[in-house]
């Protein structure tokens, strides 16, 4: 978290640039990042494909989007999910409290709060098909499907290819072209 | 074009047709190439968009501009791809590739699309991804490409044209042989004809086309051209030999013969008319020859009217009679005939004169003797008159002495009653037989008168003519008569109807019928009468089987008074058969007798079947 006041700035100045978002004067530079994290989140959503599942509740009922541990992108997502469908179907933002929560959800964001339950998270997202999405150093490694960093002024993404691989879910080309790859 | 031989003419057309039709279809497939060429350049440069707009979907949505760079780099490779330009959703250049260093250009519209401009093809591509639309993608191709390609196929069409209409120079020039060449030939035979008059000039003929018809007609025509002539040079020395053997049937004519000019001037005179005038042709011909001088001082007149005449345009006689003095002094009478004719392509007047000297001589001879016959005609008619009246005059007094004569008669006889009534009974016989014989006499004395009464009646009493049914007619006379019992009276065969004078043929048949039963030695006999078609008349006869009379007696019989017997022996007059030969003859009929002693006889008469003439007609004598 070096010299943040100078990434949030660039990072404002980013996501005005890439995405257009409107930008409240006012508002902290930490809601920005965390507003574009939870556009990310959703543009992930557009170039992952989930396996059409045993169980067709899946398909038919709402795409829920799982927020483990505390973290501001739950709002941002929240206000996402309200305004837009995700992948054809009603959003619904789910605030993991219990472990076993987990499995209900399509995707499943990771705060870093959870850093300490992610070995348990992951042994219950391993060989599923829920895409799990984290922002914290060397969660990619550890299994998480997609980690979010920093680099320089961008914000950049990590895919960790065999838990991919594992989880049955299909990420597109493009999507693989822009990310750092981990084992 | 009006004036060029035909050959270039066929040559223009099969050309013309040949590359107007050829220039129009390679214009046209260029035109659709060209279009089909532009259309897949479009479809190309589409597609190209939307593939590279799907590959930096990705870019855009996670914003990553050197990955993009990196993208659009790639597009390189494609040779006429100028320029590409992404851009973000607000509009900012986002990431760019371009061949040649300058200023990126403004995108040209917003929405998808394409549009040329100048050399350059502008396809923009928005890049959208489920209702979000993260940028806009601009690719500027060059059509370099497309106007090389295009001239390429330009260059080929323009050498395919340019062989192709030589080719079809080359086949018009061989193939319009196949129609010139017959028409050449055909136009050169004409030259032949009008500019060497060489009737002969044929054409051969190529194949049954058109133009074979044509030649076929030509050659026809040719040839009816030639036959032609042919038979006007015939024609032409037929009426040479004509006008030779004219004028030799004219230099040898019997006739003088001369031709006039309009104003009355001889153009020729034949050998008779210089030998009966004795003028020869050349003084004839001669200008101040005066042609009045050979006509009669009597004629002159006549000739000159003439002349008068023809000069005002008025019609003359063609043929006249005049008279002609010769130089000798001799005088002809000339008959002529003229006509207007041609001569030498000049209109005159030729005249046939005929010498009718002779016969006007004997003409007047005839008319002398045929004033003397007249002269006898009229003697002989003036007799006749005489004859008539002298005629008529004894008629007449017949039938006043006859009728005058019976009064007298009636008082004798009336006289002779009274005498014997007033002498009653001192009668003797022999004064009574007297008596008898007196009046007896006395009615024969008025038969006799009857009969010259009746005789002379004939030619004085008109005729009433009617149809007369001549069977009914004799019944009727039968009846009249009343013969004896003994007497069998018949017709034998048919009996004409005839339309005539009824009262006198019934005369004729009561005074034959009456004869033959009256004079019959016999109280009982035959009388048979049958009739015989003998032209314009019918000739009856009246056969009876009584005595007969000798041959020497047959003239007598008809005489008026004779009787063959003597008076006292029967009662007759003597009248009878005169009257009956007078009424037949006075019908131009003719009266005859057949018979001999002991043959009993016949009486044929002859009765027109008609009345000749008017149905009032009568004998000469007309009188009242």
């Amino acid at each position: 978290m070096l010299k943040a006041g100078a990434i949030a700035v660039a990072l404002l100045a980013a996501v005005q640039a890439a995405l257009g978002l409107p930008v409240a004067v006012a508002a902290a530079e930490r809601d920005f990042e965390y507003q574009l994290k939870a556009e990310f989140v959703e543009r992930f959503t557009r170039f992952v494909d989930w396996p059409e599942s045993a169980s067709g509740e899946r398909d038919e009922g709402p795409f829920v989007i799982g927020v483990m541990g505390d973290s501001p992108i739950a709002a941002q997502l929240a206000q996402i999910v309200a305004q837009r469908k995700i992948k054809g179907r009603e959003g619904r933002l789910l605030q993991v409290t219990d472990l076993e929560q987990v499995t209900q959800c399509d995707l499943l964001f990771i705060a870093a709060s959870a850093a300490d339950q992610l070995a348990a998270i992951l042994s219950r997202t391993e060989n599923q098909a829920i895409l799990t999405v984290a922002d914290s150093e060397g969660f990619g490694g550890r299994g998480v499907l997609i980690n979010l960093y920093r680099e320089g002024e961008y914000l950049r993404f990590e895919i960790n290819r065999s838990a991919v691989e594992k989880s049955g879910l299909r990420f597109s080309s493009n999507l693989l072209r822009l990310a750092r790859l981990v084992e | 074009m009006k004036d060029l031989s035909i050959r270039d003419k066929l040559l223009l057309v099969i050309l013309g047709t040949t590359i107007v039709a050829l220039l129009l279809g390679f214009a046209v497939m260029i035109w659709y190439n060209v279009r089909t060429f532009r259309r897949e350049m479009v479809a190309d440069a589409l597609v190209r968009a939307q593939v590279v707009g799907g590959y930096t979907l990705s870019e855009l949505a996670f914003g990553d501009a050197a990955e993009a760079t990196r993208t659009l780099g790639k597009l390189r490779s494609i040779p006429d791809l100028e320029r590409a330009s992404l851009y973000d959703r607000e509009g900012k250049l986002f990431a760019a590739f371009s061949r040649s260093p300058g200023e990126p250009e403004q995108l040209p519209f917003d929405s998808a699309g394409f549009a040329f401009d100048g050399d350059i093809l502008h396809v923009v591509q928005p890049i959208v991804s489920e209702n979000e639309r993260y940028g806009t993608l601009h690719l500027c191709t060059s059509t370099r490409a497309l106007t090389a390609t295009t001239q390429r196929y330009l260059t080929v069409v323009l050498a395919l044209s340019a062989g192709l209409i030589g080719l079809a120079v080359v086949a018009a020039v061989r193939l319009q042989g196949v129609i010139s060449k017959p028409v050449l030939r055909l136009a050169e035979a004409a030259r032949r004809v009008s500019q060497d008059g060489d009737f002969s000039a044929r054409v051969a003929k190529q194949g049954d086309d058109e133009v074979g018809a044509l030649c076929n007609a030509w050659n026809e025509m040719l040839g009816q051209i030639q036959q032609r002539q042919e038979e006007q040079a015939l024609a032409e020395a037929a009426l040479r030999r004509s006008e030779e053997r004219f004028r030799g049937i004219i230099e040898r004519s019997n006739d003088a013969i001369y031709v006039l000019r309009g104003e009355g001037q001889f153009s020729y005179v034949n050998p008779k008319f210089e030998e009966l005038l004795e003028v020869t042709l050349e003084e004839a011909t001669a200008p101040d020859f005066d042609n009045l001088r050979i006509v009669t001082p009597e004629s002159r007149e006549l000739i000159r009217d003439q002349r008068a005449r023809r000069s005002r345009g008025e019609q003359t006689e063609s043929r006249y009679e005049f008279k002609c003095v010769s130089r000798s002094g001799r005088v002809f009478d000339f008959e002529v005939n003229t006509t207007d004719i041609e001569w030498g392509n000049e209109p005159v007047r030729m005249g046939i004169m005929r010498d009718i000297t002779a016969r006007k001589m004997a003409e007047r001879r005839l008319q002398e003797q045929q004033h003397q016959l007249g002269e006898h005609a009229r003697q002989v008619e003036r007799y006749a008159l005489v004859l008539e009246r002298s005629n008529r005059e004894l008629d007449q007094f017949a039938y006043v002495v006859s009728h005058d004569l019976r009064a007298p008669l009636r008082a004798i006889s009336n006289l002779s009653s009274w005498i014997e009534s007033d002498l009653g009974n001192g009668l003797t016989p022999e004064i009574r037989e007297q008596m008898d014989l007196l009046r007896r006499r006395v009615r024969r004395m008025e038969s006799l008168i009857n009969g010259i009464l009746e005789y002379s009646r004939i030619g004085r009493v008109r005729a009433i003519v009617e149809e007369v049914a001549v069977a009914d007619l004799i019944a009727e006379v039968v009846e009249d008569l009343a013969p004896p019992p003994g007497f069998s009276i018949r017709t034998v065969g048919e009996m004409p109807v005839l339309h005539t004078d009824k009262v006198r043929l019934a005369q004729v048949f009561a005074n034959l019928i009456g004869n033959a039963v009256k004079h019959h030695p016999r109280s009982s006999g035959r009388v048979e009468i049958s009739a015989r078609d003998i032209e314009d008349a019918v000739e009856f006869a009246v056969r009876d089987d009584g005595a007969g009379i000798a041959p020497e007696h047959h003239e007598r019989i008809f005489a008026i008074f004779e009787t063959l017997k003597s008076r006292d022996e029967l009662e007759s007059t003597g009248v009878g058969l005169a009257i009956v030969k007078r009424i037949v003859e006075d019908r131009g009929g003719v009266l005859a007798v057949e018979s001999d002693v002991g043959e009993g006889a016949t009486f044929y008469f002859s009765w027109p079947k008609a009345v000749p003439g008017d149905s009032g007609a009568e004998s000469p004598g007309r009188r009242e």
